[in-house]
């Protein structure tokens, strides 16, 4: 070994072990879907989006007990919440409303409640009290007192004869129709059957080290609690810590069984056909460098690691093998007389031109405004560059001088020498797989479909989401995906554009454009037209007098209505605000409904039902200051920008291909024999796809710069070998080696149950086979006096 | 709340109607609670509201299903109809119907405890929510007095008493801390009444037609 070589190992070395240490010392896995939201053509929208997935409500879990019935369900949860609420991790469990929930309210909501009464107050006011106003007023108290229901009433109908409490109580109950009731002093589903325990974390849900023992420490309080029931009882949970941990650990499962069969794989294949420990070695050289360049500067530059593409770089073994294979393959069976430098030399351009094209393939990636894909693109750039410095740098020191083929893996040379040479000698063959190919996709290109649905790209479980949404159903019968949202620069301003967007969706609902919808404004409005009311109610002084006449003129006696009187005069208490709601025990319904975006405060409504979309995104248009979103619609939208920018980079990345081999060869039939094959493996795989009948994603069409780099791999190699036969089988066994290589490690990711890795597992899979395939058709167009 | 209680004791004392043969005490009348098939009457309520010149009036037919479904028809002067069972009291009348939420209201849950035990015939439990006193009249006539011991429940109520006369019980009234008194008298009571599946599943049910 030279001093220069020695200078390069040591070198190399202490790369690896810089790399591996930092890697070690800051890995940190995320499994945060956010990291999948794409910034959206409206960027207030998308930071909604983010903030909510970052806010309180995901924080909180839903945990749901059914029992033989709902009393015991209701006992089993206020025990479960006692244990839950042991654990350090929790902030919050609660079980049911607070012992003094009722009359907490009536304190805090009754002094406000001619202030909280209309939304037109200006026309409201003097239409209850006019004569006709009071006088259906007195008959309305008179029904009330007569109802089985008339104890909720009796306490307020001397000091509120107009019922303006029981209206508020009334309207709020009506907003939060089918939610939960109270039974045993616990939360119990709108079915009647199932309690409710709401969990709120310290942490992140997508914090795997402080949510992973908490569920486990729930599970294990439910299990015991369980038990000492006798059996009989059931727990379903909802939160998204639940899908981050699940995620997890799935996605750790997948990155270990692939490393190990895939490892395994190449262990095999590798003393198969070179039985020789050295070689194995060598060949994980590059493999190491490639994983821990990836793992270290995705972290470097985000911080953390997200699991899809740790699962997606760890695929990357397929591909940064095939250059130690290029290389051991070429050094074994054709040796060159100048020793590995020479070995190296030799293939030196196509090894360059491959990692290059894969390189641009990959880099383009790391142009969307997608984080997920910024950090896939950087990860596979840096793996492969790594990889390929190991492969070219550290392989030629390390590999001897002229080692000793092996007989298997000469014959496997000699007979893909033959196959070869049939096929140059007959071309009609490669004719036939070419018009195959072509057949394939005008068959499949026909029958693909795109989905811009995000639960095929996230990494959530099928059985979690179906009990998920089982759980939240019970819950809350709003829409999860749809919003109305009120932003203002305080709260009060956001009240105040609530308040317009809580008068549109009524109008809205009348005129049958949404089934429902759930407002802060059922339980406060802004200042402003809280001081609206009492000055419309204060604009005749004698309204109360003229009140209190009409209903001694149904039947009442004016006597009991002393405090009605001195109340409805009094000057009123400041406006209700709502800080003063957060701070009591009404502040669990203002919770859902505010949000902090940045420095400016968010009041969302929920919706249901939505019928007629454009119609009700047009009214809230009109309101200054407020959004209708659309969750769905928004990705769905974004996710189809990003799909045509992403078949837009994918077209780049051809046209980046075909320059670099044009480069290289600066001739057009070399550079279609180089690029030809790949493009049309990459078609068809589309069409494959669409065959089959799998709908395809944006990891499908991210796949497809895979397959393409591999496919111009194989081309290549072939093609710069394509006049010298005893090079040719020699390359030949190397592109063998490569596609099967990579197919172990992308057709393991095929049987994952996260749909993006098996979306990315398939599309590698059916993609290299038909670059392996598709190969030889480079020999069909590479030109007879060779490709340079 | 009160008008969920009036009906519960108003199906207790007319259970004890059917069963009084032997000499009038607490605990027989308690007892004729238990193993009762179910039963049927008509009612006349009558509200004195402090705040109201004149009465409330309604008039109707009350069911009950042991071990714990009541149902109240009002016929006059509008139709409603009120359920109460184990877990609470829902209520249907022209404008609407409306469930309550028995826990939110301290008072309504002991309303709706206290009929419990009354059903069961449970005295000591009785016992501990009211004092009991029963008072003897001329010609078999007797008169059943509930005072609440404490709060929440005393606040709210002064006093209920079932009046009746041998096995019959006519009247209840009840006596609220605000002066208001309800009192219901009864007639054509079946205290033996079976209900069939469909009877069931109509009458306690919330439909006023």
């Amino acid at each position: 070994v030279s001093r220069h070589d020695r200078l390069v190992l040591t070198l190399g070395a202490t790369a690896l072990l810089v790399m591996a240490g930092y890697a070690a010392h800051s890995f940190r896995i995320s499994t945060d879907i956010s990291h999948f939201i794409p910034d959206s053509d409206d960027p207030r929208l998308a930071s909604l989006s983010r903030q909510l997935a970052q806010s309180s409500l995901t924080r909180t879990m839903i945990l749901s007990l059914s029992g033989p019935d709902a009393h015991a369900a209701a006992q089993a949860a206020q025990r479960l919440a006692e244990s839950v609420r042991s654990h350090p991790e929790v902030l919050r469990a609660v079980s049911g409303p607070p012992g003094d929930f009722a009359e907490t309210a009536y304190r805090l909501l009754f002094p406000h409640r001619y202030q909280l009464l209309f939304d037109a107050p200006e026309r409201e006011w003097p239409a209850l009290l006019s004569d006709e106003g009071i006088a259906s007023a007195a008959t309305e108290l008179k029904r009330q007192l007569g109802l089985p229901t008339a104890f909720l009433i009796e306490r307020v109908s001397r000091t509120d004869p107009l019922l303006a409490f029981p209206t508020l109580l009334r309207r709020l109950e009506t907003e939060n129709s089918g939610g939960l009731q109270v039974v045993d002093g616990q939360f119990i589903a709108g079915d009647g059957a199932h309690a409710v325990v709401f969990v709120e974390t310290r942490h992140s849900p997508f914090d795997g080290a402080t949510q992973k023992p908490l569920l486990g420490f729930i599970r294990r309080a439910f299990d015991e609690l369980n038990a000492r029931q006798g059996g009989r009882l059931g727990l379903e949970e909802s939160g998204l810590n639940r899908f981050a941990v699940a995620s997890e650990d799935t996605v750790k499962a997948d990155i270990k069984r692939i490393s190990i069969v895939s490892t395994l794989a190449i262990v095999l294949l590798f003393l198969l056909l070179f039985r020789s420990p050295r070689i194995l070695l060598l060949a994980f050289v590059p493999l190491a460098f490639g994983v821990t360049a990836g793992i270290a500067a995705s972290i470097a530059l985000f911080g953390e690691i997200h699991g899809l593409t740790l699962a997606f770089g760890s695929t990357l073994i397929g591909v940064c093998v095939d250059y130690p294979i290029h290389f051991l393959n070429h050094h074994s069976l054709r040796p060159s007389p100048d020793g590995p430098y020479g070995t190296r030399r030799r293939i030196s351009w196509a090894l360059i031109l491959g990692a290059v094209t894969t390189l641009a393939g990959f880099a383009g990636l790391a142009w969307t405004s997608f984080p997920g894909m910024r950090e896939l693109a950087v990860f596979a750039s840096a793996g492969i560059v790594a990889s390929f410095a190991a492969t070219y740098w550290l392989l030629p020191p390390l590999s001897l001088p002229s080692p000793r083929p092996v007989a298997l893996h000469q014959a496997f040379a000699e007979r893909m020498g033959r196959l070869l040479a049939t096929l140059g000698r007959r071309p009609r063959w490669l004719i036939v797989l070419y018009l195959l190919a072509l057949v394939l996709c005008a068959v499949g290109l026909r029958r693909v479909r795109w989905t811009a649905d995000l639960s095929k790209l996230d990494l959530i479980d099928e059985n979690l989401r179906t009990e998920d949404e089982r759980v939240r159903d019970r819950v809350s019968r709003m829409d999860s995906s749809r919003l109305i949202v009120a932003v203002g620069a305080d709260d009060d301003l956001a009240l105040a554009i609530n308040d317009r967007v809580y008068d549109a969706l009524h109008q809205a609902r009348n005129a049958g454009e949404l089934e429902a919808f759930s407002s802060l404004h059922g339980l406060i409005a802004s200042a402003e037209l809280q001081r609206r009311n009492v000055l419309a109610m204060q604009a005749d002084p004698q309204a109360a007098h003229r009140v209190v006449a009409g209903f001694a003129a149904a039947g009442f006696r004016p006597e009991f209505f002393g405090d009605f009187l001195a109340d409805f005069s009094q000057p009123p208490p400041a406006p209700l605000r709502i800080a003063d709601l957060q701070g009591s025990v009404l502040g669990d319904m203002v919770r859902p409904f505010v949000a902090r975006l940045g420095d400016q405060i968010a009041v969302v409504t929920l919706v249901k039902g939505v019928r007629d979309p454009s119609a009700l995104r047009d009214r809230i248009a009109a309101i200054s200051g407020a959004s209708y979103f659309d969750q769905s619609e928004l990705f769905a939208r974004t996710y189809e920008r990003y799909r045509r920018r992403t078949l837009d980079l994918v077209g780049i990345g051809i046209l980046v291909m075909f320059a670099m081999v044009f480069l290289k060869y600066r001739r057009r039939r070399p550079t279609l024999a180089a690029g030809m094959p790949p493009l049309l493996a990459a078609t068809a795989t589309l069409a494959a796809l669409g065959a089959l009948g799998i709908t395809t994603n944006l990891l499908h069409l991210v796949s497809l710069l895979l397959v393409l780099s591999a496919g111009e791999d194989y081309a290549v190699f072939l093609l710069e070998s394509a006049t010298d036969a005893a090079y040719l089988k020699v390359s030949a066994v190397s592109v063998v080696l490569c596609g099967i290589a990579t197919v172990l490690g992308f057709g393991l990711l095929s049987f994952s149950r996260i749909p993006a890795l098996r979306a990315i597992g398939v599309t590698t899979s059916i993609g290299v086979a038909l670059s392996l395939l598709l190969a030889p058709l480079a020999l069909l167009w590479a030109p007879r006096g060779g490709a340079t | 709340m009160r008008t969920a209680f009036r009906a519960a004791c108003l199906v207790s004392s007319l259970l004890s109607a059917r069963a009084l043969a032997t000499p009038v005490t607490v605990d027989a009348i308690l007892a004729a609670f238990r193993g009762v098939p179910g039963l049927e009457a008509h009612f006349r309520e009558e509200k004195r509201l402090a705040v109201l010149v004149a009465p409330l009036i309604s008039e109707g037919q009350i069911y009950f299903a042991p071990p714990n479904r009541l149902a109240k028809r009002v016929a006059t002067p509008a139709k409603s109809a009120m359920l109460i069972d184990g877990n609470g009291i829902s209520f249907q009348d022209e404008h609407g119907s409306q469930t309550l939420l028995i826990d939110t209201y301290p008072v309504a849950r002991l309303f709706i405890d206290g009929f419990m035990q009354i059903l069961a015939g449970n005295t000591e439990a009785l016992r501990r929510l009211y004092e009991i006193a029963l008072e003897a009249g001329p010609d078999g006539a007797w008169d059943l007095r509930f005072k609440p011991k404490g709060p929440p429940l005393s606040d709210v109520v002064e006093t209920i008493e079932l009046a009746g006369r041998g096995i019959l019980i006519d009247t209840l009234r009840v006596s609220e801390r605000g002066g208001d008194v309800t009192v219901t008298r009864f007639s054509a009571v079946d205290p033996s009444r079976r209900f069939t599946a469909d009877e069931l599943h109509r009458l306690f049910a919330l439909d006023t037609r």
